[in-house]
């Protein structure tokens, strides 16, 4: 079984000589043959050097695209070389590397979900926990998707999540471009992947700043849940498309 | 208070032709920016449809007063700006579709340019490991 480490990249040469020693730690899987690329989204700081010095994969944008475009391009280099699973790990060293086995765990469960999500909000009573605002909106985003989608998920903003081969289709060819993740589970769920969330232990950013903060964290709320509801609309109405092309066809 | 018939006679006038003249200003600049290749006649027609159409109704305020008359506006002001508001709104959606067309092809050339640039940086790392002395017979 391959899969690829995707790690999407800002000015992170901080934090990412550490999460790139810290997978090269991880206990070897047996039947698990890992590989992982760094995308390194525009960045002018020395986050490609310390990515090519630790001899991770490098996948160099020329210009930012935002985390939605760098994750594309990941999601794209694992679907066009056939790899059975993609899990993203942010660039900032929020997600631990060596919490990976649990969702692998579930993706190779009986189930096989499509997407599984890492939750910071089930089962982690000692773990790290973002501020009160940004909790208060992750429920917004909740309510959010269980009220458009009927997709019941505790932590619809966690990057840390792993992507089976039919969820690598999908993204490969559209993956939101801003704040990415509850957008990208409204289409999960409208194209009729299996989505579950598994709990784990993420930690704060170990370098960087956050993107979102301030102001733009209203904005932020505003873009998120109009671009929830119509991502679902359309990849429903894309889905519908397909499915009679199909039928003529 | 005059009627409504003596109102649109009032428009029939010599006609705008300073309103004309600005239209045909903007009209060669338009022009120009083509022939110097800064902007393309596709997406330039229609601006100069929408700046066709404006010095008209300056040229032939008759005209177009018989035409707001008949739409229902009771100045011809109204129907003056009602006009150009909707084209200048026709205007700026064709260029949000073709910014937004364009913005996101731009992101599928950097995806692909990133990942192409990375496959041949990994073959040609191939490349001079197999011609290093250890390879050679």
């Amino acid at each position: 079984m391959r899969l690829l480490v995707i790690i999407p990249a800002f000015n992170e040469q901080e934090a990412l000589g550490g999460l790139l020693d810290e997978l090269e730690a991880l206990p070897g899987d047996t039947g698990v043959e890992l590989e992982t690329v760094v995308v390194d989204d525009g960045s002018v700081d020395r986050t490609a050097e310390v990515a090519r010095v630790h001899g991770a994969r490098l996948l160099r944008l020329c210009r930012n695209l935002g985390i939605g475009g760098a994750m594309q391009a990941g999601l794209q280099l694992a679907h066009r070389e056939r790899f059975d699973f993609a899990v993203q790990i942010d660039g900032d060293g929020q997600h631990p590397p060596g919490e990976l086995h649990r969702l692998l765990a579930v993706a190779r469960g009986s189930t096989g979900p499509d997407l599984v999500v890492g939750t910071r909000y089930r089962d982690n009573p000692g773990g790290f926990r973002s501020t009160r605002l940004r909790r208060l909106g992750s429920a917004w985003l909740c309510f959010v998707l269980r009220a458009v989608t009927r997709l019941a998920i505790s932590d619809p903003t966690s990057g840390f999540r792993l992507y089976g081969a039919r969820a690598l289709r999908l993204f490969a060819d559209t993956y939101p471009y801003d704040f990415p993740e509850p957008e990208s589970l409204a289409m999960a769920r409208a194209s009729g992947l299996r989505v579950a969330e598994v709990p784990v232990t993420m930690r704060e950013r170990q370098g960087g700043r956050s993107s979102i903060s301030g102001y733009k964290s209203i904005y932020y709320m505003f873009k998120v849940t109009v671009a929830v509801v119509l991502a679902y609309l359309r990849t429903r109405r894309r889905g519908r498309g397909d499915k009679e092309r199909d039928a003529v066809n | 208070m005059q009627s409504t018939e003596a109102y649109w006679r009032l428009s029939d006038g010599p006609g705008n032709w300073v309103f004309a003249a600005v239209c045909l200003v903007i009209a060669l600049v338009l022009m120009r920016l083509i022939l110097r290749e800064r902007i393309t006649l596709q997406g330039s027609m229609s601006y100069l449809v929408f700046l066709g159409v404006l010095g008209g109704m300056a040229v032939f305020p008759d005209v177009t007063g018989r035409i707001a008359h008949a739409l229902g506006f009771s100045t011809l002001a109204n129907f003056f700006f009602c006009t150009a508001i909707a084209a200048l709104t026709i205007l700026h959606l064709r260029a949000l579709v073709t910014l937004s067309r364009v913005h996101l092809r731009s992101i599928a050339l950097t995806q692909e340019l990133a990942i192409l640039q990375e496959r041949l940086d990994r073959a040609l790392a191939a490349g001079s490991a197999l011609e290093s002395p250890e390879h050679r017979v």
